[in-house]
């Protein structure tokens, strides 16, 4: 049988989704379901005094209302590690940002719990409140919460070499700060929590969540009951993208209206609540200073970034990490300083997205640009010299185990015609390079590994069960296609549940990238294990030794060993024997990261001590971008027209698949480059941008024309030398499009995204400069 | 105030007593239970709930239920013929263009309205076409190719 690695096969789950046939939880209605709306405040910071209910309560219809005064267990806290835990699910005591909800109502029908919710009187006493993170660290602010000073959530420092004197031993040192905006992840399907309380004190779930382990953990947190009273069940999931990573106020609301009412309960949120009340990804500044030689070889670096939160930490608590996991295992530094904040605010809660590694590997390349015109250096030379190679030690002394970043960046330029291109395109025409990478996994102690575990029934046909899930980039068919690779199952006889937490074991999810690496090399041990057992069987039922015996499938309905001509059992023959035997056929399969315990530790404290360092990941993938820009110099728009992307993700598994999600990520990195970011009324703390019409995001007209190309480098951990493909090729994004910003017309970007008005008024300052030198 | 209202939806013929208020996604969704149809923004900027309302594609979420009085209606659940799927349901599954799946239904229904308009497009009037559907995944360049597929598939 021929190899399925490398096959470009279609997504499992395809054909339902294309005949609407698919169920995601906003398709799902149980017998009794009552709906659920949520008060929010209106305040952007004020303390609850008190919540009289009574007028609900007697609307006929309405079966519970709740609020955080009366229903919140108290102690049960929100934060994905101890340290954050500053988020109370429905909060009793003030609210934080205008949206939060303070109390809810399920009722007959949604108009009835919308009448309801308008009944509720809420007493406020406003507090002053913070929009910006320079506000929110001036001395005297408010406090978002009382207990963190200066409200920082918090901070996190690596200091190798010794940074002072590698800027003193420099020939050049460069430094610019950087921005990004606040950004909408604008997934597709509104937030849907739908819960039915079982009174033996469980709770099931349907819900959209890319890591259902990690959620079930947070409502076991807030609803004070044990692991095995909340179950998730397996959902079809409009959009993911990182947004839906946290346990939300509302799978909690949910669960306190089901367990009050006695009925299944659905809190379904408009598109305005989600884009107000579910997460955004961070603001950040990053200031970054570079010491560099005369021949382009970095010395050192410095970073200072500050990242705004808005009201609760929830997971952007690991974009204070994941910069610096991006920014030192791409270019070298021998001496290195990374000092990180997280800052509340009231406002929108921000937390992971796929986007989320951008501002750094923007500020190097335009920093390699910008150095290697001043040292008249070949722009491609310079970051080939300082570009990390295989098995490098990083400044937090991770292992780099396979990169192709050079190889990327050689290729895209050669793809691109970079060197042919660059400054001769004609006018308002430009080209960039830029270059990026990304984690497979994240360190989060043992919930970073995953089990997997495979049953087999009588014919042979088999599930996979894993906790993993699949948010629509191909999880099932990656899970499925390794276990017929490792068995010579045929596809069509494996089936996959997933993410379902009572059946499955435990998963980080959809995770920071850990489906690959860690899910799938647990599926493939699972897969193995069968294998193992299969054979044995087989080797009795043929009178010959277990390794005299190969697996592989005849091109029939079942699956044949064979040895020799025309000898052979079937898969279907093996189980029954097995069970006859008492022993059925099951795979077992556990992967854990490889991680250097003894010199790592995530106890965090305030600030991080400096131990934390060491192995948070796995492997990491690489890859490199070349843009082709069109600037409108009267209107200042950029446009993309050309993409070369080159991606290093270890083997590609499913080329198509991987092409698609390159194309996705593509389209999200151009859209948070070229136009889309939130806007505040500053007066109120209100957001003004919470639906598609003021929230633009890329449509189809936008599409440049793209160009993808693999390294195919097998990593030593991933399953057959796979790793994250769909993110860290494209990081590189936002450096390219500056650069090539620079190429058309002189002028140089730092913050995203590259607004008209932006590179307008820097056109215009540039005209005044040479005005200026004329006279 | 609700009113007896008659269309056909994918070839059948309902007759249904609707809220005047309601939408029509609503009555597919709610009374109808044909939930293949999505629901995203609810106001008309994401083409997420698109069906196709006597041959024109129209979005569902602003569109009233009794507006469709005695009008035909197909949504994706009446696109395919029985299990075998239509060129543009087929083309999606075989060039990736579905990935999370939510907007799906709404692309799908843009796509069909367009080759049955114009059964061979160019590439920019495939954009124009799904100019109106908002896809998050899949960078609309898989869509794209599938709906050349599709129309080459149907030249053929």
């Amino acid at each position: 049988m021929s190899s399925l690695i490398g096959k470009s096969l279609a997504r499992i789950g395809s054909v339902d989704k294309a005949m609407g046939l698919s169920k995601f939880t906003t398709d799902i209605v149980l017998p009794g379901m009552l709906y659920a709306k949520s008060l929010r405040s209106p305040h952007a910071h004020a303390r609850i005094l008190n919540i009289d209910t009574s007028k609900a309560e007697r609307i006929p219809g309405v079966k519970a209302v709740v609020t955080g005064i009366k229903d919140t267990p108290r102690g049960g806290v929100f934060g994905i590690i101890p340290h954050t835990r500053d988020h109370v699910l429905l909060p009793f005591d003030k609210a934080r940002y205008i949206g939060e909800e303070v109390a809810a109502v399920a009722a007959i029908d949604e108009d009835i719990a919308e009448e309801a919710i308008e009944a509720i009187k809420v007493d406020y006493e406003p507090l002053p409140f913070v929009l910006t993170w320079q506000d929110a660290m001036k001395e005297g602010a408010p406090l978002v919460h009382e207990n963190r000073v200066g409200n920082r959530a918090a901070h996190y420092l690596v200091n190798e070499g010794n940074i002072e004197e590698a800027f003193a031993n420099s020939d050049l040192v460069w430094e610019k700060t950087f921005t990004c905006e606040v950004a909408s992840h604008a997934l597709p399907e509104p937030f849907t929590a739908l819960c039915s309380f079982e009174p033996s004190g469980k709770y099931n779930f349907w819900m959209q969540t890319q890591c259902p382990f990690q959620v079930r953990q947070g409502l076991h947190n807030t609803l004070k009951v044990p692991l095995s009273d909340i179950r998730l069940h397996t959902v079809e999931m409009g959009g993911a993208h990182g947004g839906r990573s946290d346990t939300p106020p509302g799978a909690f609301i949910a669960a306190l209206l089901s367990r009050k009412a006695g009925k299944p309960v659905q809190l379904k949120l408009s598109r305005e609540e989600v884009e107000d009340c579910m997460r955004d990804k961070a603001a950040k500044v990053w200031t970054i200073k570079i010491g560099f030689k005369k021949d382009g070889t970095i010395t050192g670096r410095e970073i200072n970034m500050v990242l705004e939160c808005g009201a609760y930490a929830s997971s952007a608590i690991v974009e204070l990490w994941v910069p610096l996991l991006i920014d030192e295992v791409l270019w070298r530094a021998p001496s290195y300083r990374y000092d990180a904040k997280l800052i509340y605010t009231n406002k929108t809660i921000s937390s992971m997205m796929r986007t989320r590694a951008h501002v750094g590997p923007m500020s190097m390349d335009v920093a390699f640009d910008e150095v290697a015109e001043k040292l008249g250096l070949d722009p491609i030379k310079i970051r080939l010299k300082n570009a990390i190679l295989p098995n490098e030690v990083v400044p937090s002394k991770a292992t780099v185990t396979s990169t192709g970043l050079s190889e990327s960046i050689v290729m895209a330029a050669e793809k691109s015609g970079y060197k042919k291109k660059l400054g001769k395109m004609g006018p308002k025409r430009g080209i960039g390079i830029g270059s990026g990478n990304m984690q497979s996994m994240f360190y989060m102690g043992f919930r970073s590994g995953s089990t997997a575990f495979i049953k087999f029934n009588d014919d042979g046909s088999c599930t996979v069960f894993t906790g993993n899930c699949d948010l629509g980039q191909g999880n099932r068919t990656m899970h499925t296609q390794i276990t017929s690779e490792v068995t010579g199952i045929p596809m069509s006889m494996i089936k996959v549940c997933y993410g379902d937490t009572e059946l499955c074991y435990q998963d980080p999810g959809d995770y920071s990238m850990s489906a690959t690496v860690v899910s799938a090399n647990a599926v493939k041990r699972a897969a193995e294990d069968a294998r193992l057992r299969i054979l044995e069987i087989a080797g009795d039922l043929l009178d010959v030794a277990w390794d005299e015996v190969e697996l592989r499938d005849d091109g029939k309905y079942y699956v044949k060993l064979r040895i020799g001509k025309g000898k052979g059992v079937s898969l279907g023959e093996i189980c029954r024997t097995a069970f006859k035997r008492g022993k059925p056929i099951y795979g077992f399969g556990d992967y854990r990261a490889r991680i250097d315990y003894s010199d790592f530790s995530v106890d965090v404290k305030e600030p991080y001590n400096e131990k934390t360092y060491g192995m948070k990941v796995t492997a990491y993938s690489f890859g490199t971008t070349a843009v082709q820009v069109e600037v409108d110099t009267d209107t200042g728009v950029v446009k993309v027209t050309d993409i070369w992307a080159v991606n290093d993700c270890g083997t590609v598994l499913n080329p198509m698949l991987v092409i698609g999600n390159m194309h996705g990520q593509l389209n999200f990195m151009l859209g948070q480059g070229l136009y889309e970011a939130n806007v505040w009324d500053m007066k109120t703390g209100r957001k003004l941008t919470s639906d598609f019409r003021t929230y633009k995001v890329p449509t189809a007209n936008e599409t440049p024309r793209i160009e993808t190309y693999f390294l195919n480098i097998p990593d030593p951990q991933g399953p057959y030398g796979a790793k994250e493909g769909s993110l860290g090729f494209g990081c590189g994004l936002h450096g390219a499009i500056s650069n090539a910003i620079y190429d058309a017309v002189g002028v140089r970007a730092y913050d995203v995204p590259f607004k008209p008005e932006t590179i307008l008024k820097l056109l215009k300052e540039k005209e005044a400069k040479g005005a200026k030198k004329k006279k | 105030m609700k009113q007896e209202m008659t269309f056909n939806v994918n070839g059948e013929q309902h007759t249904v007593k609707v809220d005047i208020r309601r939408t029509l996604l609503e009555v597919l969704r709610e009374t109808l239970g044909l939930t293949g149809t999505k629901e995203m923004c609810n106001k008309g900027d994401c083409g997420g709930c698109t069906v196709i309302m006597d041959g024109r594609p129209i979005l569902s979420c602003l569109t009233l239920a009794v507006e469709a009085q005695n009008k035909e209606i197909v949504t994706i659940e009446g696109v395919a013929d029985g299990y075998t799927l239509h060129p543009v349901q087929q083309a999606f599954v075989e060039k990736g263009a579905i990935q999370c799946g939510y907007c799906t239904p709404g692309f799908i229904m843009s796509a069909k309205a367009l080759l049955d308009r114009n059964p061979n497009p160019t590439e920019d009037e495939i954009k124009e076409g799904i100019a109106n559907n908002i896809c998050r995944c899949t960078g609309y360049v898989q869509i794209i190719e599938a709906i050349q597929a599709a129309a080459k598939a149907g030249r053929r």
